[in-house]
């Protein structure tokens, strides 16, 4: 695909050209875009077969809607797309039931970062119950705040990223962000939790 | 003196080549999958 091709058009009119029926646009669309979602989603579940599916799954969900005349152009094409792809990885953790985790390569092994501290197991079980409480806590905050402070804690997550994806501002980000950790702190001293160890 | 430079990584640009076909195939054929699908529904 020439970059001449891909510079030319504004994402909304290739959006267009491609509800009329023009398949080309489309092509030209993913090829502009493909490297920023496929390495937001690699970036989140570290394997190249899920990122890949994903990054289909995402496209055919935009295609549906496309072709369905259901768009809405108020936003970013790109936001849009992001947001989608954002969904579907969520569903698959939610699938999978389980966190994203590192694998070793060539270039790098975990294990060799680890060194054996031996806690012993008191230790651990506060360190347990310090981890359900938050995640109790956080639970209890209203949908926007948590969004924002499980995309920022437990996806290192830039408010500039937070802000595309959910489709607000990154003042609005930060903001919901301050809440979070105000309500947060509110919750732990009316329920009177310890959160050390 | 020998050096020690890291390896290069891999940095992945995007999808295969693939991926990207056979999105363009379900693009170019959902209309027509479509409407097959919502015949036989009618039909049956």
């Amino acid at each position: 695909m020439q970059t001449t091709q891909l510079s030319q058009h504004t994402d909304a009119h290739l959006v267009s050209e491609y509800i009329s029926g023009d398949e080309k646009s489309l092509e030209i669309l993913i090829y502009k875009h493909k490297s920023r979602i496929y390495n937001f989603i690699f970036s989140k579940v570290l394997n190249r077969d899920i990122a890949e599916d994903i990054f289909q799954e995402t496209f055919i969900k935009v295609i549906k809607t496309l072709k369905n005349g259901v768009y809405n152009e108020e936003g970013k094409f790109l936001s849009w797309v992001m947001r989608i792809s954002h969904n579907l990885i969520i569903d698959y953790f939610r699938k999978s039931n389980r966190m994203p985790k590192f694998e070793a390569s060539d270039d790098y092994d975990v294990f060799q970062f680890i060194t054996d501290n031996s806690p012993n197991a008191e230790n651990n079980l506060i360190k347990d119950q310090v981890v359900n409480d938050l995640q109790n806590l956080i639970t209890e905050l209203p949908d926007d705040q948590k969004e924002v402070l499980n995309m920022r804690l437990y996806r290192d997550m830039s408010f500039k990223e937070i802000a595309e994806i959910t489709g607000v501002s990154i003042n609005t980000a930060l903001g919901r962000m301050r809440y979070a950790i105000i309500n947060l702190r509110k919750m732990i001293e009316e329920n009177q939790i310890l959160l050390t160890h | 003196m020998e050096q020690h430079y890291s390896k290069k990584k891999n940095i992945v640009n995007g999808p295969r080549p693939i991926v990207i076909r056979r999105i363009m195939a379900f693009s170019k054929y959902y209309e027509r999958n479509k409407k097959l699908v919502e015949d036989s529904v009618r039909n049956n």
